[in-house]
């Protein structure tokens, strides 16, 4: 079976520096992967390069079987794909509403964007008890609720989430974490960059282990948990 | 005399809510690109002489020109964004746009001395029965232009307004305005975001063009003091804000009508200057505290 995001060989960067260093990976439909690795190691660049927002210098990105490689963000997300950005990324002058609304945009349907929003709004009653304020007025993890939320709005096969912990205290870490269980079990296939490795390992079923820019392992979660050796090389636990 | 004063203020306001037309396309074009448009009072001037010929040549009275204006300067502006703006845009992406800022003062030149060859220096008017009529409101006279002008800018800012706030189309502009990584990576084309944002921006300085029009005589230059104006307001207002462009336009108009009851006429410059620059030196962000669109 094809996969559904398939990586060959990428090479991206910012002008000189050269971030990813001939990746390869696979996502297959229905499932959690993760990547793991150190800060600097290329993996929120991995994401922001499947998205289109970097350029990839060489190798290939495929989706459903399809070449995507180069393609502007827009059209890649139009195919399917949603990313939950680094740092949340809200529109801070729009209501939570709005921000909403925004993701369900690109459906060009407004009964299934209100639809969107109602399952969203279920997800996550605190943004609908807040749906006219500012999302700028959250905490960090409503407002990555939100983000979430939003990228969930465009109806996504595919679901990229660089970092979404990062910054929140442990106690909405994992209601973050019990929506992405959710997400999955809705059918949305995964890929997540995270730095807290036990939670993301926890949901995933396969990992990569990358490191400067390159894959150094590759396997199902369990098993990279139980390697003493890379526990203490690569994933610092 | 309270009557003079009266009379002032009302007229204030009416060229305020012109003036404030005026800047609003500035304002949207740098609130969504985050560009400078320099040529923005030269287009102003080209839309003044689109209502003039459309009158002179083709007998339309000048407020039915203004839909037709509207809709010129909104093929215009497409067509700049799309085959002259885009380019050095999107090589500028990583940095500040310093290039377009060089590119629309090159325009601005371009198009005064474009006019100055196809219509000559001199000052040109409108004709037509109704620009010289008058009606009074409360005790105070307004010419029909001035209530024209009055009433289709604030209309055409309201409509601006519900626009961006309630269409998918408007809400695509504001989310582009404000993150445009984030708008792309949930599906919104940027450059056609930016295609229309500077279209519209155009089509509402054509309908201020187009209102001016019977009440200033129209040369090649015309454009130079307005848009110079318009920087003003965009900046007292607030960058960005719609709202804080209509109520920049008033404040600027009162202060213009009222001063030049008290003061001779070259001080209104100096006052409306000064406050300019007190307020990018204590409140960059805008006198009004308004919501960014």
């Amino acid at each position: 079976m094809t996969p559904m995001l398939e990586l060959r060989e990428l090479y991206s960067g910012y002008g000189d520096v050269r971030v990813l260093r001939g990746v390869s990976l696979e996502v297959r439909e229905g499932e959690v992967v993760s990547v793991v690795g150190a800060n600097g190691a290329g993996k929120s660049t991995l994401i922001r390069t499947v998205m289109g927002t970097v350029p990839a210098t060489s190798g290939e990105v495929r989706f459903l079987g399809q070449d995507i490689t180069g393609r502007p963000s827009h059209e890649i997300a139009r195919r399917g794909i949603a990313q939950v950005m680094e740092g949340r990324r809200l529109f801070p002058h729009m209501s939570v509403e709005e921000n909403l609304l925004v993701g369900g945009d690109i459906l060009r349907d407004k009964a299934r964007s209100r639809a969107g929003l109602d399952l969203t709004y279920t997800m996550f009653p605190r943004l609908a008890e807040r749906r006219r304020q500012l999302a700028r007025s959250f905490s960090g993890g409503e407002q990555q609720m939100l983000a979430i939320g939003r990228a969930l709005m465009t109806s996504p096969r595919l679901l990229l989430l660089d970092e979404p912990s990062i910054g929140l205290a442990p106690v909405v870490v994992k209601s973050i974490f019990t929506a992405l269980r959710q997400i999955s079990e809705q059918g949305i296939t995964i890929l997540l960059v995270e730095q807290d490795v036990h939670r993301s390992l926890a949901l995933a079923s396969r990992a990569y282990v990358i490191k400067e820019g390159s894959v150094v392992r590759e396997g199902p979660s369990a098993e990279l948990l139980a390697d003493p050796e890379l526990r203490r090389a690569y994933l610092g636990i | 005399m309270i009557d003079v004063f009266a009379q002032a203020l009302a007229d204030g306001v009416a060229s305020g809510a012109l003036y404030g037309l005026i800047a609003l396309g500035l304002s949207l074009q740098f609130g969504v690109m985050k560009i400078i448009n320099f040529a923005h009072g030269s287009l102003l001037m080209v839309a003044m002489y689109i209502s003039l010929w459309a009158s002179r040549y083709l007998g339309a009275h000048s407020l039915v020109a203004v839909p037709l204006v509207a809709v010129v300067m909104f093929v215009l502006g497409f067509a700049i964004q799309r085959w002259l703006l885009e380019d050095i845009y999107r090589k500028e992406a990583t940095r500040e746009p310093m290039g377009i800022l060089i590119f629309t003062t090159g325009l601005w030149i371009f198009l005064d001395n474009l006019f100055l060859v196809i219509a000559g220096p001199d000052y040109q008017v409108i004709k037509g029965d109704w620009i010289g009529r008058t009606t009074s409101v409360g005790g105070l006279m307004f010419g029909y232009p001035q209530v024209a002008g009055f009433v289709f800018s604030t209309l055409t800012t309201v409509a601006l307004v519900v626009f961006l706030r309630h269409t998918r189309l408007g809400r695509n502009i504001r989310a582009a305005g404000q993150d445009r990584e984030a708008a792309s990576v949930l599906g919104i084309d940027s450059a056609r975001v930016y295609q229309v944002s500077f279209a519209i921006g155009l089509a509402v300085l054509g309908i201020a063009g187009a209102l001016l029009a019977p009440m200033y005589p129209v040369n090649p230059f015309v454009g130079d003091i307005f848009g110079l104006r318009a920087f003003v307001i965009v900046v007292l207002g607030g960058i960005g804000s719609i709202g804080g462009a209509f109520w920049g336009g008033i404040l600027v108009g009162v202060i213009e009508s009222v001063g030049a009851q008290l003061l001779p006429a070259t001080f209104s410059e100096i006052l409306i200057f000064g406050i300019f620059l007190a307020v990018l030196y204590f409140r960059p962000t805008g006198l009004f505290g308004l919501e960014k669109e």
